[in-house]
């Protein structure tokens, strides 16, 4: 097939050589469980055909021995199933037995729930899966409430019932599951409070005397163990190793410049086009919806015939149109934003194209497992963008194709997220002084005093003025927030520091796959406003920050340099912003936005003294380049969002009173984030280094050192003298033993 | 313990006598299972003007004797209710006839303050009973947020000796707040008073020749009453939330004063909706 496929390539007029490599996986065998599941069960799995997969088989058998299971096997490999029969079992065997499934979007709980009622029907049990959130019919709720044995709900609407818990208690008494699905998804401040809101399910489910177990089930990530702790605050088993029968896979690396005439997304066009009319069903994934319509309408004008694009917000009727269209091959190709990622239904294609890096190995492994039929060989095309991260995979594909996965951090202990928790909890019962962690009871205090909390004998009790549970919103921060208006319609919203960074006047935002242009932001008021439009340009902030050192939490003093993460105080100006079409800078615009500042967490390498043989010039020329390159690499160890990690680097830093690279995490409060690379340095060193080192350039280029959200315009940078830096804290990492 | 205080209120209540109540109950034709409107108009027009006199109607009959053995004789006003809720609207002036099928002094006017709208403490529970030549009210008051349970188990204690309960927009808020309170302290309390929300009967009566249903307009425009300094209910949050921080319990006499009143009102009301029901007989 491949070869077939690259011999047909090479007579394109548009084919260049692009392919700079391809690896190939091998086939993989199915390994069979040997789980025996009771009655209605096993005649299920007997009628349809099925015999269980060992991880699927070890998922039932964990669950049965009483343990929390976090199961992170590729897509595909039958995850749900692997959790729903042994619910079911439970549910079979105890009448009461109840279990609250948790999505987190409305639109996946849905499509789960077909599959409930499916298994369902198949068995004969009667549990009346049942979707409970804010679409839910008034009429409908208390039946829901009074006897549904299985209720999926989301993060959000679940905030809300916590506080109606009374109204739930026959459901909760007789909880014996909580299924987290799509786990993965929880991350940055959402994860945090999704791992709040659960502390305090597990709360109230005390109180009513039930244990439930939780099942959780994520896209493969480096520490599900971990994961699985700081979002339940549990220990929970893994399951990570597939054992499904797999076809052989290719996956071919496509650089994109090697053309420099034609863009990439003309390039993936040509290839998606001549993949489709050669009867290999593909899948497409864009960075956006109007990039989706390009891919999609170039592919048509080439003689394509039955292409179509994808986005995010359809309906499900339309949505069971495309399904059903990919289904019986009346469609050989499709071009999606990362909508069709993860949990809508169309099955497996032949091909997938991916048109840059989707910002995380977990993303970039979901939408690649989209190709693969059965056990038939399917193809991965990766063609990365033109930015260091993307171009490191085109000269370390082993990167890309190795069993390497980010890590998801998640903290909880943002007191800015806890304290608001606290509030709720107090709210939903009495919060006993011992109920609180004992880091948090300064927390609790200042609620007390500052009147929102009543200490009264039987716990603390809310009293504030408005409910608790309006004053949280589970996307973001909470205190300030920016509503994000388009038409007067409320689109989202965003906390100030990430409104700041995306919703300044003058910039392109993404929203579900579309384009959005802000035209005002008011901060005093908390508004933006935004108009719709299609454009085929991006937009950066361009920013410097002020750091002050308030506290050191951990430090490695060895050798030449002080290695430390700590909390901070960071302040941020705003200098202006730039506009890139196809990763090139078109123009840049002033902005005056006042200063900001908010207390995080950092990591910075201080040196005692300046390496030798740097001139000034030298130095802060590769400290510039060690700090983009560092942050660049972030997210190949750590699940983040780009925009959430923020450095700064200076021959002389007022804190450290030394030549400083600083990295912090850009979400008031802190994410965990910077606190977790303070664990991994010596591995994101090394990987900064290589990919430095490892490219071809002079000194410095968009594909090594630059970083678009560079606040002075990459200026300087020393390529050299980047590599001594990082030479240096990676020799000096070594010495001291972190990893 | 939370703080009570009694007070009395001259008020006539003219209550519907146990018979004219059942008379009245009996000659809703529409409560039987299939009888719609024009079922009623018809079966009226051939002389069935009560369901008794529909035992023996070769259709109606099963439903009529039906409702009868489950009614009892004397009428159970639980399962009235239950039947009246099955077939007419809250707001329907039957309901107002269930408050001669209970005991007189099972019957109590209740009203809540809290500090907002949810999720929130009760701060003063007030509860009116019927005492000769008036209303006796009883007030449960909160003097720290330490002291809501000890008011939450005063408030169930005079609700157990109930069978129903007449408020004003209580069904949304008073009780349903009751019992998250009650349920927030995991205090025992599974009593089903009959409820009756005047709100409901005074929208029916009044909507359309008020500007709202405010308890305070209709007392004023309906009641011809004038409550001179009161404090309206949204400002009790902030008056409390001062002698809370402040411990002047100036703050606090406006919001007894405001409470009382409400369930003073809440007895005249009810005893002007029942004159509205006797002329609506009348004519």
């Amino acid at each position: 097939m491949l070869a077939e496929l690259l011999h047909s390539l090479e007579r394109e007029r548009w084919y260049h050589g692009q392919v700079v490599h391809s690896e190939s996986l091998p086939a993989q065998r199915a390994t069979r469980g040997t789980s025996t599941l009771s009655g209605p069960l096993s005649t299920y799995l007997e009628a349809s055909g099925i015999t269980l997969y060992r991880h699927q088989a070890d998922v039932i058998e964990g669950l049965r021995a009483g343990r929390d299971v976090i199961l992170t096997t590729p897509t595909a490999s039958g995850k749900t199933l692997a959790f729903n029969l042994p619910v079911f079992e439970t549910l079979l065997s105890d009448p009461q037995a109840c279990a609250l499934y948790l999505y987190p979007l409305k639109a996946l709980a849905n499509d789960q729930r077909k599959k409930l009622l499916d298994l369902e029907a198949a068995t004969g049990l009667d549990l009346r899966p049942e979707v409970y959130d804010g679409d839910t019919p008034t009429a409908r709720r208390s039946r829901i409430k009074a006897s549904s044995r299985i209720i999926l709900t989301n993060p959000h609407a679940l905030h809300y019932y916590l506080a109606w818990h009374h109204q739930w208690a026959r459901f909760f008494r007789n909880l014996r599951f909580i299924v987290i699905d799509e786990a993965h998804r929880y991350r940055g401040v959402f994860g945090a409070n999704v791992a709040l809101l659960l502390r305090r399910l597990f709360r109230l489910l005390d109180y009513y005397g039930a244990h439930p177990q939780v099942v959780l089930s994520s896209a493969s990530i480096a520490n599900p163990v971990r994961f699985a702790a700081l979002l339940t605050g549990r220990l929970a088993v893994s399951v990570s190793d597939g054992s499904e029968a797999r076809g052989e896979r290719h996956i071919l690396f496509w650089d994109a410049l090697l053309d420099p005439r034609r863009s990439l997304t003309t390039q993936a066009a040509s290839l998606f086009a001549a993949l489709t009319k050669a009867g290999v069903q593909t899948l497409c994934f864009a960075g956006s919806r109007v990039m989706a319509e390009r891919i999609a309408r170039t592919a048509r004008d080439l003689g394509a015939p039955s292409v179509e694009s994808y986005r995010a917000g359809y309906l499900p009727a339309e949505r069971r149109r495309l399904e059903a269209a990919l289904r019986d091959r009346r469609l050989e190709g499709i071009v999606s934003t990362n909508a069709l990622e993860a949990g809508i239904d169309i099955g497996s294609l032949d091909a997938v194209l991916l048109t840059g890096f989707p910002g995380s190995l977990l993303s970039a492994w979901q939408q690649a497992g989209r190709a693969g039929r059965g056990t038939d060989p399917s193809l991965v095309v990766f063609m990365p963008g033109e930015n260091p991260l993307d171009r490191y995979f085109l000269r370390h594909p082993d990167a890309f194709v190795g069993r390497e996965r980010e890590e998801i951090v998640i903290q909880p202990e943002n007191p800015r997220l806890a304290a608001w928790h606290l509030a709720c909890a107090a709210a939903e019962l009495p919060l006993r002084r011992e109920e609180v962690r004992t880091d948090q009871t300064q927390l609790l205090d200042s609620l007390i005093e500052s009147g929102v909390l009543a200490e009264t004998p039987r716990g603390a009790v809310y009293h504030g003025g408005k409910r608790a549970h309006d004053l949280l919103s589970l996307d973001a921060l909470p205190g300030a927030a920016v509503r994000l208006l388009c038409e007067g319609k409320l689109l989202e919203t965003m906390d100030v520091l990430r409104a700041r960074r995306e919703a300044y006047p003058g910039a392109v935002l993404l929203h579900q796959g579309e384009t959005y242009v802000v035209e005002a932001l008011d901060l005093d008021q908390g508004t933006a406003t935004l108009r719709r439009e299609d454009v085929d340009y991006y937009t950066k902030p361009l920013r410097t920050f002020d750091v002050h050192l308030l506290e050191i939490r951990e430090t490695t003093n060895q050798g030449p340099l002080d290695i430390a993460r700590g909390r901070v105080k960071v302040v941020e100006s705003f200098i202006g912003y730039k506009t890139t079409h196809a990763d090139r800078t078109v123009s840049v615009e002033a902005l005056d936005l006042p200063d900001h500042s908010y207390e995080t967490d950092a990591v910075w390498i201080a040196f005692k003294r300046p390496p030798a043989g740097l001139s000034p010039d030298a130095l802060l020329g590769g400290l510039h380049g060690a700090e983009h390159a560092l942050i660049a690499m972030a997210p190949l160890l750590i699940l983040c969002d780009r925009e959430d990690l923020s450095g700064l680097s200076t021959p002389l830093h007022a804190g450290t009173g030394r030549p400083t690279v600083l990295l912090f995490d850009e979400i008031e409060g802190g994410a965990g984030l910077a606190e977790s690379l303070y664990g991994c340095l010596g591995r994101l060193t090394a990987k900064a280094r290589r990919l430095v080192a490892d490219c071809p350039c002079e000194n410095g280029c968009p594909s090594c050192l630059y970083s678009p959200r560079c606040g002075s315009h990459n200026r300087p940078l020393d390529k050299a003298a980047t590599v001594r830096v990082l030479d240096l804290i990676a020799e000096t990492l070594e010495e001291v033993g972190i990893r | 313990m939370c703080l009570q205080i009694d007070s009395t209120h001259r008020c006539a209540v003219g209550l519907p006598a146990a018979e004219r109540a059942c008379d009245a109950l009996l000659s809703e034709l529409r409560l039987l299972f299939g009888i719609g409107t024009a079922h009623d108009r018809l079966l009226r027009s051939q002389g069935h003007m009560t369901i008794p006199a529909l035992t023996t109607h070769p259709r109606f009959g099963p439903a009529a004797r039906a409702l009868l053995a489950q009614w009892d004789d004397p009428p159970n006003p639980e399962r009235v209710h239950d039947t009246l809720c099955a077939w007419l609207p809250a707001s329907h002036p039957l309901f107002l006839e269930l408050l001669g099928l209970v005991p007189r002094e099972e019957i109590r006017f209740f009203d809540l303050e809290t500090l907002g709208l949810f999720g929130v403490p009760v701060i003063l529970a007030a509860f009116g009973r019927f005492e000769a030549g008036g209303v006796r009210v009883s007030q449960y008051f909160a003097r720290s947020i330490g002291e809501e349970p000890s008011l939450l188990e005063a408030a169930i204690e005079e609700l157990s000796g109930a069978s129903l309960i007449v408020s004003y927009n209580g069904k949304a808020f008073d009780w349903t707040t009751l019992r998250e309170r009650v349920a927030y302290y995991g205090l025992a309390f599974d009593h089903r008073p009959i409820h009756i929300d005047l709100l409901h009967h005074a929208r029916r009566a009044f909507s359309g020749r008020l500007p709202d249903l405010h308890l305070s307009t209709v007392e004023r425009s309906v009641l011809g009453l004038d409550r001179g300094e009161d404090i309206p209910s949204d400002q009790v949050p902030a008056f409390y939330e001062r002698y809370l921080e402040t411990g002047d319990p100036r703050p606090l006499a406006p919001i007894v004063a405001h409470n009382r009143q409400d369930v003073a009102s809440l007895a005249a009301l009810l005893a002007r909706l029942l004159e509205n029901r006797t002329s609506d007989h009348a004519r």
